[in-house]
């Protein structure tokens, strides 16, 4: 769908990934993700 | 032939001697206002740096970075952001160009802009715009005369990540330094210098103590964090020094902050966020490294390996739009807003700029 990520940024206290996609078609992707791997 | 003769004039410049600050930046100054033209019109060429460097050698030690590097105002600029490339010629900055050298790289602090809105490029946490700043910038270079990689996602990266931060005097850098001061950075490389825009909470109001500016080998075990094996911190006076015996980057700059801006009520209040024992002071810089560790093996390409699309916060902006705020609602009720710059985002690529917002 996406060339690449361009930009991401995340938060420390309950870790959240905040991305922004450029795509090929000119349209931007925004999206969070949560980390897979607990904290322990 | 340039290489060699870069060499030479390095050799031949390097201070034995720290020039006096003030002295340097008039020199600066007056340099530029005759030579500014010339110097962004054409590209490096030696009659030019040789009349430079026969006015600069007389008393500065910092010639190599007067005519080798950007100054703060064009790296803000080739940053994206015309605003704060004009505060980096106004009276809000401070120009510096101070450099350090050590084995594999120099490390030159090139000024410092504080206020209100200085910057087109908005910062937000939590919704909530950050409008006091204060915006740092410094250039790296290799000794060897080899360039920095042009993409800075390049595997030698994994060698050369720096931790760059303002540290305050009387206060623990490993809790008080970027990463808890809302900081964030742009960087990106130029004719093989790597130049880093920091930008973090308003540090002028510490300017009755002696506010710092260090850069260091990130902690393996932490990129995005204080190394504190390349620091000492007194505990007693408050002061923060270089560890001499440190095999690595560990530049130590002193800011040059006009006391009369010191706020130290803020400060205090400011602070208070940090103190030990509060969840937000040992508890935040344990949460930070952890938080950094795991971020530092996140890339582009592999982030579906380590984290899960949350599908619900998936919203895509139509080709027309520029700037515009992403928002989305955690089934926790948490609200998370963002703001997408097209210029940003397309920017950053094209540039091959990696940023990453600290929160």
């Amino acid at each position: 769908m996406s060339d690449r990520i361009a930009y991401f940024d995340y938060e420390i206290d309950a870790l959240k990934i905040v991305t922004f996609t450029l795509n090929k078609d000119g349209t931007v992707t925004g999206a969070v993700y949560l980390p897979r791997v607990s904290d322990s | 032939m340039s290489e060699r003769l870069d060499y030479i004039l390095k050799q031949a410049l390097t201070p034995d001697q720290k020039p006096d600050l003030l002295l340097n930046r008039k020199i600066l100054n007056q340099i530029k206002e005759k030579e500014e033209m010339k110097i962004r019109k054409r590209k490096w060429v030696p009659g030019i740096v040789f009349s430079l460097v026969f006015i600069l050698a007389a008393g500065s030690g910092v010639a190599y970075a007067a005519y080798k590097l950007l100054n703060a105002e064009e790296a803000a600029e080739k940053a994206g952001d015309e605003k704060l490339a004009r505060a980096f010629s106004g009276e809000d900055a401070v120009e510096i160009n101070e450099t350090q050298h050590f084995e594999d790289f120099d490390v030159t602090l090139l000024g410092i802009a504080s206020g209100e809105n200085l910057a087109e490029h908005i910062t937000e946490k939590n919704g909530e715009i950050l409008s006091d700043r204060s915006y740092i910038v410094t250039a790296v270079t290799r000794t060897d005369g080899n360039p920095m990689p042009e993409n800075l996602s390049d595997a030698a990266y994994d060698n050369m990540r720096f931790f760059i931060s303002p540290l305050i005097q009387g206060c623990d850098p490993m809790r008080v330094n970027i990463v808890s001061m809302d900081g964030v950075y742009t960087e990106f490389v130029q004719d093989g210098t790597l130049y880093r825009l920091t930008e973090c909470s308003n540090i002028e109001i510490f300017a009755d103590r002696t506010v710092y500016l260090c850069v260091s080998d990130a902690d393996q075990s932490s990129p995005f964090g204080y190394n504190e094996e390349a620091y000492t911190f007194d505990n007693t006076t408050g002061a923060i020094s270089r560890r001499e015996n440190y095999e690595g980057v560990n530049a130590l700059f002193v800011l040059p902050l006009d006391k009369e801006l010191a706020d130290p009520e803020a400060a205090e209040e400011y602070l208070s966020a940090f103190e030990p024992g509060e969840e937000s002071g040992d508890d935040y810089a344990a949460w930070s490294r952890e938080a950094d560790a795991f971020m530092s093996e996140i890339t582009p390409e592999n982030i579906e390996q380590y984290a899960d699309c949350i599908e619900e916060s998936v919203h895509v902006f139509g080709s027309k739009e520029d700037e515009v705020w992403y928002d989305y609602t955690m089934p926790d009720g948490e609200h998370i807003r963002r703001l997408m710059s097209r210029e940003r985002v397309s920017g950053w690529q094209d540039r091959h700029v990696r940023p990453h917002s600290v929160f």
